[in-house]
């Protein structure tokens, strides 16, 4: 007969670990010499070239300076931002309703699975043009197309933590008939927090990217309204100096935002 | 006033291997009846808990509720299934009310568990999250409690106390509950009447009625002539043995009889 013998603890069967536990030494100053680093480098190719599309950093911020005190760079931040904001709100309340569903639901999934990929492998571009085309050169078309692209991610994303949800909790809440809100408050959407945060980071991303395009094609302001005119007048200082500026502030928001979101749910893990 | 009966209960799994575990269960549950359900491992004691607790709805066969609606059930499972996010309160919460945390709070103490209310259930041991699961089900005042083996990884004297606290319990408020365990002792010290799943057959082979008054002495020779006469008829539930049922009777002692 075989010896029972006690099994080494398995780190790995842990829960993952969240983001908020960075590696210990990397410290704030290694990237900003990493940063000057890149300044610097910049600066050297930009007086090698010595040409109108290349301008060295000096003249970037120099852009960014004029902009802000005397363009509307602000509002046109501004702007963009609340595209942003109201098309990522729209795509991860839709799309997580619609991924909860799906993950729920073996018949809907089988029958919406095709949809779901079809929508993940639109190409933006068509999204927009689209949108454009049958609700006319409006903010709702532009919201909606950007809401539209990052729709099917967030749906695969959330449906894939739905299907994993703990049944034998649920059926707990079956028998106790725990009513339905407080199922999804406290059961669900705890599961579903990190297949969330992992969809609203991805998502973030993505959708500040389309909203430019957007704006590109059909806005009469906004950061991609902006670039769109420097690129007419090929004024190449500013187009990086809105571009610096509008990365600046997605980091900002994803630092002070998400971040801290992604600490607190994972806060139980931890205690 | 029958509160529950079953008739005709069969089901069987076809995962991994085709196998029917209840095989015909004709049961009538009084209102405030305390029944008590033995046989060993594996003979379809949670099968059949799953199917009345509504969580199994692929059997065959009728499941009659009195007054046709599913009364105030609550359930203490086999594993504690409690919510590891939210703190020992939070998870009371959950099935009662922000306004209930006295009621909350005092069960705790009664099952010796003050002081816990903000750990999370990961930060108590095995035998503690259980007993939170038991405070859990009788914080909803059930009318039918449903107990799958409630007093396991225990000190035999704190297991004892858990068994007084629940005969307490049951006279207070006189539920209808469904016990379901391994020892014979439990049974015949807490039960109006203890029925024995068969090996095999999947049905009840014994439904026996316990005629002693409430509270009951641990030590009373009743007791002792109530499991040796159940050992008589099945000696497997002494074993306590894993009993897969998938053998058959073949190579098991037949009762006597
Ligand atoms: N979901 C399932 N799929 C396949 N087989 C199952 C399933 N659930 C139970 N069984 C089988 O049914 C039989 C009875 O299981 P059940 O859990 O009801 O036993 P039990 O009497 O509660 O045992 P124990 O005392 O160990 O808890 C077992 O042989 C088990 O393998
Ligand atoms: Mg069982």
């Amino acid at each position: 007969m075989l010896e029972a013998r006690p099994r080494p603890p398995v780190r790995g069967e842990e829960p993952p670990a969240h983001a908020s536990a960075r590696p210990g030494g990397r410290s704030w100053w290694r990237g900003a010499l990493s940063l000057v680093v890149l300044l610097a480098l910049w600066q050297v190719a930009a007086i090698v070239a010595q040409s109108p599309v290349l301008p060295p950093p000096s003249a970037v911020g120099a852009s960014v300076y004029r902009h802000l005190l005397y363009g509307d760079l602000v509002q046109d931040v501004a702007v963009t931002l609340a595209r942003v904001a109201v098309a990522f709100a729209l795509a991860m309340g839709i799309g997580s309703a619609l991924g909860i569903l799906l993950g729920r639901n073996r018949v809907l999934d089988e029958f919406f699975d095709g949809w779901v990929v079809i929508g993940l492998n639109m190409p933006a571009l068509v999204t927009i043009v689209l949108c454009y085309v049958w609700f006319g050169l409006n903010e709702v078309a532009a919201v909606l197309a950007v809401a539209i692209n990052k729709t099917p991610l967030v749906v695969t994303v959330t449906r894939e933590g739905a299907r994993s949800l703990d049944r034998s909790l649920l059926e707990m809440a079956k028998v106790f008939e725990i009513p339905r809100g407080r199922v999804l408050r406290r059961i669900v959407l705890p599961q579903l927090a990190p297949s969330l945060m992992a969809s609203a980071r991805a998502g973030l991303a993505l959708t500040w990217k389309i909203v430019l395009v957007v704006e590109l094609l059909g806005r009469p302001n906004g950061v991609g309204f902006q670039i769109r005119s420097f690129f007419n007048f090929f004024d190449i200082a500013g187009i990086l100096a809105y571009t610096f500026v509008f990365i600046a502030v997605i980091l900002m928001v994803e630092n002070c935002l998400l971040r801290p979101l992604d600490r607190r749910v994972g806060r139980w893990r931890t205690a | 006033m029958t509160g529950l009966k079953l008739q005709g209960i069969r089901r069987s799994f076809s995962d991994p291997a085709p196998k029917l575990v209840l095989s015909g269960i004709d049961l009538a549950i009084e209102t405030g009846e305390f029944v008590a359900l033995v046989g060993p491992s594996g003979r379809g004691k949670t099968t059949l808990l799953r199917i009345i607790a509504g969580l199994d709805e692929a059997y065959e066969g009728t499941v009659t509720w009195a007054g046709g609606r599913r009364p105030r059930l609550a359930a203490v499972f086999q594993e504690p299934r409690l919510v590891p996010w939210l703190s020992v309160l939070d998870n009371l919460r959950l099935v009662s009310d922000r306004d209930r945390d006295a009621e909350a709070r005092a069960l705790l103490a009664e099952a010796g568990l003050a002081g816990t209310e903000t750990a999370f259930p990961g930060q108590l041991s095995g035998g503690m999250q259980r007993r939170v699961a038991l405070v859990r089900a009788l914080l909803v005042d059930p009318e039918f409690l449903v107990l799958d083996e409630p007093i396991l990884s225990l000190d035999p004297d704190l297991a004892q106390r858990m068994r007084e606290w629940i005969g307490a319990y049951w006279r207070l408020r006189r539920p209808t509950v469904l016990l379901v365990t391994h020892d014979l002792r439990e049974a015949a010290f807490l039960a109006t009447r203890i029925l024995v799943l068969g090996a095999g057959e999947g049905t009840i082979v014994v439904d026996l009625p316990v005629d002693l008054s409430h509270p009951r002495r641990q030590d009373d020779p009743r007791i002792e002539a109530i499991i040796e006469g159940l050992a008589h008829r099945d000696p497997m539930l002494l074993a306590d043995g894993h009993d897969d049922g998938r053998d058959g009777r073949a190579g098991r002692p037949q009762p006597l009889e």
